[in-house]
């Protein structure tokens, strides 16, 4: 498939805000004035829905120069959000396959839409759906009790898993090139990187088994990487160093995944990534001392300690490298 | 550890090679290292804090403030490491009184302790002509000063008053005042933002509080302040062709005429078509607008910079 997407890049970004603002003041109006009107039934919701839909994939296809973006986002990107809020409301009963229906038509529609932008809010709100189809089938999307299912907290780990996955493979850009997402590898790795810290929440601080599994593909993932820049006798040392750091985020699920997360986006020199993974490390970090049972002053010589730790790591690396 | 070149002919573009990935480690144990050693001591001191002397409590706040005083002054350093390094000085300066209050329990209101602090640093400020640092003074002189306006009508008049000084401070003072440069763009920018949204707010309360149309005087003078910024920010960012400043106005605009929509249309099927139709025209109005300034802008702009780079090649 053809990359042949309008790229939004001559649009400011205050720009956006006011159409962004405007977009959203123009689709609350619509809603509340189909609200009024038809009420309960939800055939016209689905109607509405559906032209809206239709609507916002033909403008965004309109074989227009670069100029006339403005327009095409103008109309296309009020009517897709009145299209999939149409769609929630004639689903609302039926909330899993309306999910569902939401994430199949977004991926559609980011494969027929032809402006960039678009394209990228497309991808991001499909990512952001897919876990809501999981919570919603054990009916854990309004309750408070999502925390405390061990279904909820399966599904996070399998859809973690998946997108930690996707967000590995665009290291190998050359194979997405000739298809559609070849120009969107930015943002699907920020839609799955921002997805993957947020399910982190569900995911119970003393699961060991989420934490080791990460923690063994950070020792992968750096295992390559020795391989690839240390030899000799180096080499062992970087793997004993390499292990002994893996081994310590597997205490802990919520320093393990940002780990793999750092090392993946610093490999694709991806800087937005390496900063939501290290804002999620600071907070893991921060959380396992928290949860640890033992006296403050116990805590304090821990932290120092390993502080200390850290710091003799830096300046053994500085030794060696000189 | 070997240098390495990124692999010929590899299908992996823009990765990090060798270089970046010591760089890497070396920042990362650096940061950690010094972050857990830090929140260490602090967790140390926290849980002896109460068997410590008053005089040692504050003797650590005054000895950390001669010690950073110390290399600021001494050791060798760019330009903006020491400017950092004064800005953490003028952070432990508030650290200080902040033990004070709490070792003498001197039951002082809040805002004389950020006033205080202020006055404190101010000379470091200035000196320092650091703008960040100036925006964390702005703040806290604001925390201590605004608690002291008086509660009725005359406060927002007096906020906008208060904003208006500063912005003009730092747009007329650096012609006059030594040691103090022009401020970054970003800097007035944001001042005029924080400003204008202020005159909004009074704008939208104004429509919807209708027991303020009681106090005629006071709410005209309101509207003529809110003018009167609404003015000086159309005029600075013409003057600087700042796109995210002009934007601001249209967002401002927008949320205004929206207020008015809310006050003045009903909330039937008719009052809601007709905002519907006057907030479409609204948006899209606003957006070409800021669309074609745009394009101008950026058009005059690499035409200046097209000449002058003809200009510097003839030299």
């Amino acid at each position: 498939m053809e990359n042949n997407s309008h790229k939004s890049k001559h649009l400011p970004w205050p720009l956006l805000i006011v159409m962004g603002l405007g977009g959203v003041i123009i689709v609350a109006l619509l809603v509340g004035m189909v609200a009024i009107n038809v009420r309960d039934n939800k055939i016209v919701y689905v109607v509405f829905s559906v032209i809206a839909i239709i609507l916002a994939i033909a403008v965004s296809r309109s074989d227009e120069s670069e100029d006339k973006e403005v327009k095409s986002l103008l109309a296309s990107y009020p009517l897709f959000i009145i299209g999939f809020t149409f769609g929630y409301i004639a689903g609302i009963d039926f909330l899993t396959q309306t999910l569902v229906l939401q994430f199949v038509v977004a991926l559609l529609s980011f494969a027929l839409s032809k402006i960039h932008l678009c394209r990228q809010m497309l991808l991001c709100y499909a990512s952001v759906v897919l876990p809501f189809i999981f919570f919603s089938y054990f009916d854990h999307l309004f309750s408070g009790r999502a925390m405390k299912d061990g279904n909820i907290e399966m599904s996070c780990f399998a859809i973690i898993v998946a997108y930690m996955g996707i967000f590995a493979a665009t290291i190998k850009d050359n194979w997405f090139a000739s298809t559609a997402i070849g120009d969107y590898l930015k943002t699907i790795r920020f839609a799955t990187a921002a997805v993957s810290v947020a399910l982190l929440w569900f995911i119970h601080r003393d699961n060991t088994a989420f934490a080791i599994f990460f923690a063994i593909i950070s020792f992968v993932i750096a295992c390559i990487l020795l391989r690839k820049y240390v030899t000799g006798k180096r080499l062992i040392e970087g793997y004993v160093l390499a292990l002994l750091c893996c081994a310590s985020t597997a205490a802990y699920p919520a320093m393990a995944l940002p780990i793999t997360g750092m090392l993946l986006s610093f490999w694709l020199l991806d800087y937005v990534c390496l900063v939501i993974f290290s804002v999620a490390f600071i907070c893991g970090i921060s959380f396992f001392y928290y949860d640890l049972q033992m006296l403050l002053i116990n805590k304090s010589y821990l932290l120092m300690a390993s502080g200390a730790l850290f710091l003799l790591a830096f300046y053994y690396i500085k030794r060696v490298t000189k | 550890m070997d240098n390495s070149i990124t692999l010929p002919g590899s299908d992996q573009a823009k990765t990090a090679d060798a270089k970046a990935w010591l760089r890497f480690l070396q920042v990362f144990t650096l940061t950690l290292g010094s972050g857990l050693m830090l929140a260490g001591i602090i967790f140390f001191f926290a849980y002896n804090w109460e068997l410590m002397h008053r005089f040692v409590k504050l003797g650590i706040a005054v000895a950390l403030i001669l010690a950073v005083f110390a290399v600021t002054m001494t050791v060798k350093m760019s330009d903006f490491t020491r400017k950092i390094a004064v800005s953490v000085l003028c952070g432990l300066v508030g650290v200080f009184w902040a033990i004070f209050g709490q070792v003498y329990q001197t039951t002082a209101d809040s805002y004389v302790f950020f006033l205080t602090w202020a006055c404190c640093i101010l000379v470091w400020v200035y000196i320092a002509d650091f703008y960040p640092l100036w925006a964390i003074f702005i703040v806290l002189v604001s925390m201590g000063v605004i608690p002291l306006f008086p509660d009725n009508s005359w406060f927002l008049t007096l906020l906008m008053l208060y904003g208006a000084v500063w912005t003009a401070f730092f747009i007329f003072a650096p012609k006059y005042l030594l040691n103090l440069s022009a401020p970054p763009s970003w800097f007035i920018s944001n001042m005029f933002v924080i400003e204008f949204g202020m005159a909004v707010f009074v704008v939208c309360l104004v429509i919807f509080r209708e027991t303020d149309m009681l106090n005629g005087g006071i709410t005209a003078l309101n509207l003529l302040m809110a003018l009167v910024v609404t003015v000086a920010t159309i005029w600075y960012s013409l003057r600087q062709k700042n796109i995210w400043l002009y934007s601001m106005l249209f967002v401002g605009a927008l949320i205004v005429l929206e207020c008015v929509f809310i006050k003045c249309l009903t909330h039937e099927f008719g009052g809601l078509l007709l905002h519907l139709i006057l907030s479409t025209a609204t948006t899209i109005g606003t957006a070409f607008a800021i669309a074609v300034q745009y394009q101008k802008w950026k058009k005059e702009k690499s035409e200046t910079s097209t000449n002058q780079s003809v200009i510097d090649n003839g030299k």
